[in-house]
């Protein structure tokens, strides 16, 4: 399916996203109630802007299993809003009755890969259409990793069949970060399943780059989404921005500058 | 719809008000605290979203103490936001340099005035009680009557919020309003007014269900079982004069009182 340039919809920017000229949005689930949709989402679907709901509370990385009232609130919100696919992360959020209140990043065993199989078929099972996962940014590798990052994700492709939405800005923290090879990274996963593709800002302190999706995009980051772009069209790419939101016209030009990059 | 995005400071040349102090003058304190808000958004300095949640676009210099304070506030609903800066000091310091310029009246002599007439009302009714004793003549009565009427009539004038040169500024920058100057047709009007028979807020390019929450506000005002008038530390309310009536305290602590 070809969605083409979209942002993220927040509360904040509803009327700014509205005037933009977006070919689909993006909806933090846990933010939005199915049985009382922002005017603004209900006006975008009346437009025929897909809207695809994004999660990120399922925490299919967990060792718990995974909550069945999250994944029918997802399910019932892609319903609502005729959503093509679903999505959440590669990550876990909660552990022994905790929240961490971050994307946290798996150990990139097999142990854990057969947790993170499990849970996604589960939540496959209950979801009424397709589930893509995302990449996260990480601030540390657990240690005795057997897979690399894009072996993790090739892998948990082919057991679940999910697709893949691929955060550029995430891979991007991590190169920084971490040292993760980006064109290694996107030789290893199955492109042909690639839902869409995340681009964010985000900013250095202290020597550690923060994907904090307050900042404007880097040109760095953009390059990523070149070098994607030079291995397969996306059939979609987001701009996600979360906080300090800029003018509307700086919006458009960080969604004129990712039209650039895709041709 | 182009916005100004600055105006002249001074946009009545008359008087030399400001467009917050022209809609203190015009709705009281919440009217003053919707210009500020409405100069930031037509600046492009601040974004209302659909449901009316203010934030801040970008960091600017803000013009006025009470622009300072709204981008203080943020981010925060339309109609509190208005209502928070309708209680701020700013708007009290707003007050008092329209009261020393003799555009408004402070409340103290407003209070003053409202007290006499009480006393002139309460005269009044004790010459009543003395004429039905026939302790004094009917006709000092009568004459006493007239007097108290007469004085409770001007007092009532000497009450209003707004002085006569108060009025008059609203009343001649009433004729200068457009809708390219989105500060001063809120000044004059307010966000829940209607201009060129459209809503206020619609021209300023708010959506309906941000301009609720100002509806909202105003009626949980009303049943708090408060009145609207002097609220906020300030005792001036209402436009008076441009109505050809007494003061309406239209504008009460968040402003809105659109006509």
């Amino acid at each position: 399916m070809k969605l083409g340039v979209g942002i993220g919809w927040r509360a904040e920017i509803d009327l700014t996203v509205e005037r933009l000229d977006v070919d689909f949005v993006e909806v933090v689930a846990e933010n939005l109630h199915v049985g009382h949709l922002p005017e603004s989402v209900l006006l975008l679907r009346e437009r025929g802007v897909p809207v695809l709901p994004h999660a990120v509370s399922l925490s299919l990385g967990g060792a718990e299993p995974v909550d069945p009232r999250r994944v029918a609130h997802l399910g019932a919100l892609a319903e609502a809003l005729d959503a093509p696919f679903v999505s959440d992360h590669v990550c876990f959020v909660r552990a022994g009755g905790l929240d961490s209140g971050h994307l946290m990043p798996l150990p990139r065993t097999r142990d854990a890969l057969d947790v993170l199989v499990a849970n996604v078929r589960s939540a496959q099972a209950d979801l009424p259409v397709p589930l893509a996962l995302e990449n996260v940014a990480a601030l540390l590798e657990w240690p005795d990793g057997e897979l690399t990052e894009g072996e993790f994700l090739a892998e948990l492709v082919e057991r679940t069949g999910c697709l893949l939405l691929v955060d550029v800005a995430n891979l991007y923290a991590n190169a920084r970060n971490l040292g993760t090879d980006v064109d290694r990274f996107l030789d290893e996963i199955p492109l042909e399943r690639l839902a869409y593709v995340h681009v964010a800002g985000g900013v250095e302190h202290q020597g550690v780059y923060h994907d904090t999706h307050a900042h404007a995009v880097l040109p760095e980051v953009l390059d990523v989404l070149a070098r994607l772009r030079e291995r397969v069209d996306p059939p979609g790419v987001l701009l996600e921005r979360d906080d300090d939101y800029p003018s509307d016209a700086d919006l458009a030009g960080e969604l004129a500058a990712i039209r650039a990059v895709l041709g | 719809m182009v916005a100004a995005s600055r105006v002249s400071a001074a946009v009545n040349p008359a008087v030399g008000l400001r467009a917050e102090e022209l809609g203190f003058l015009a709705g009281g304190p919440g009217r003053a605290a919707e210009v500020a808000v409405v100069s930031l958004l037509a600046s492009r300095s601040v974004r209302v979203s659909r449901e009316g949640l203010v934030s801040p676009v970008r960091q600017v210099v803000p013009g006025t103490p009470l622009e300072a304070l709204v981008l203080r506030s943020l981010p925060r609903p339309l109609g509190e936001l208005v209502a928070a800066v309708a209680r701020g000091p700013e708007v009290g310091s707003l007050r008092r340099g329209l009261v020393e310029r003799g555009l408004a009246r402070s409340a103290a002599v407003r209070s003053a005035v409202a007290a006499v007439r009480v006393l002139v009302l309460v005269d009044a009714f004790v010459l009543f009680v003395l004429a039905m004793a026939d302790v004094v003549a009917p006709w000092v009565f009568f004459a006493g009557l007239i007097a108290s009427l007469t004085a409770v009539v001007v007092l009532g004038r000497v009450a209003r919020p707004l002085t006569a040169s108060g009025r008059a500024a609203v009343r001649w920058s009433r004729g200068s309003v457009t809708t390219r100057d989105w500060r001063v047709l809120v000044a004059c009007h307010g966000l829940l007014g209607r201009y060129g028979g459209r809503p206020v807020w619609e021209v300023v390019g708010i959506a309906r269900t941000a301009s609720a929450t100002l509806k909202r506000r105003r009626a949980a005002n009303r049943s708090g079982g408060g009145s609207s008038c002097g609220g906020c530390g300030s005792s001036s309310d209402g436009g008076s004069s441009c109505g050809g009536g007494d003061s309406s305290c239209g504008g009460g602590c968040g402003g809105g009182g659109g006509d």
